[in-house]
């Protein structure tokens, strides 16, 4: 289960309270961002996979039963969505006519008997991720860091970071924007020295 | 699949790649390995070099803005 995401007010969810679903965006994005971006490999179409899973989570709000069904919802959607993507590209390579081959790996994606140990799998893999930020997040000066604790670990936005530390959203959206860039010149120089 | 809970598995993974394990932890983390093959398939692949920095790499890459502009827009047609 998504750290905070069984903290919510499931009620308030089913009704259509914008805040909790706002709250329910925040915590589900990066997950399913890094879940969907591990299938497709490209940036963009994982945003649209993550915008368009978290649309049809709004449209269906009513029919979820509790908070672990809200997460399986959400990666069952952007996982299906991954792979009609990962399918279409296969056909545009291969033409209509062309060997199904290359589908062979899709068709094993498909297999329902792994697609749960695979969320399990998926949520384990952002878990270590976050371990690694916050590994990572020790280099940043206090205050970058508390800023971006908040947003990635926490999973606020912007807006509700600014409003607690009583500063400007600019002032918020440069300080993520430094963190993330002093995290990244870190994870280079680690990479580097992986390598060496 | 496994015995373990999920909850412990990131914290012994996590331990393993930065070498802290104890010598139970180091147990506890074979046992699961020995459970089944696909759990020795995961492990090999979160812990190849690179993979997780990736993770995070994509992470930090990721814009938030574009995914709720696209959000936003669907949700304006209804």
């Amino acid at each position: 289960m998504i750290i905070h995401l069984n903290e919510l007010s499931f009620e308030k969810f089913g009704v259509g309270d914008e805040k909790v679903y706002k709250r329910v965006c925040d915590l589900l994005e990066v997950p399913l961002y890094v879940f969907v971006f591990d299938y497709v490999k490209r940036k963009d179409a994982a945003e649209d996979i993550v915008a368009e899973t978290l649309f049809k989570l709004w449209m269906n709000r009513a029919k979820m039963k509790g908070p672990l069904h809200i997460q399986r919802f959400a990666y069952f959607t952007a996982r299906n969505m991954a792979i009609d993507l990962l399918k279409q590209a296969a056909h545009e390579k291969t033409g209509p006519a062309g060997s199904m081959g290359d589908l062979g790996q899709l068709e094993d994606l498909i297999d329902e008997t792994r697609t749960t140990r695979e969320l399990e799998d998926a949520e384990i893999s952002f878990r270590l991720a976050m371990k690694e930020m916050e590994a990572l997040m020790q280099q940043l000066p206090p205050k970058l860091r508390q800023v971006f604790h908040l947003r990635f670990i926490d999973g606020m936005n912007v807006a509700d970071i600014a409003r607690l530390s009583g500063t400007a959203h600019s002032t918020v959206y440069n300080q993520c924007r430094a963190a993330c860039e002093k995290i990244r010149k870190g994870l280079e120089e680690k990479g580097l020295k992986d390598f060496l | 699949m496994t015995n373990m809970p999920n909850a412990d598995l990131p914290d012994l993974i996590d331990k393993y790649r930065r070498q802290t394990l104890t010598e139970a932890e180091r147990e506890a983390l074979q046992r699961w390995l020995n459970e089944h093959e696909d759990n020795r398939t995961y492990f090999d692949k979160i812990t190849a070099p690179g993979e997780i920095e990736g993770m995070v790499k994509a992470i930090l890459e990721m814009d938030r803005g574009a995914i709720r502009g696209k959000l936003e827009a669907r949700r304006r047609k209804l």
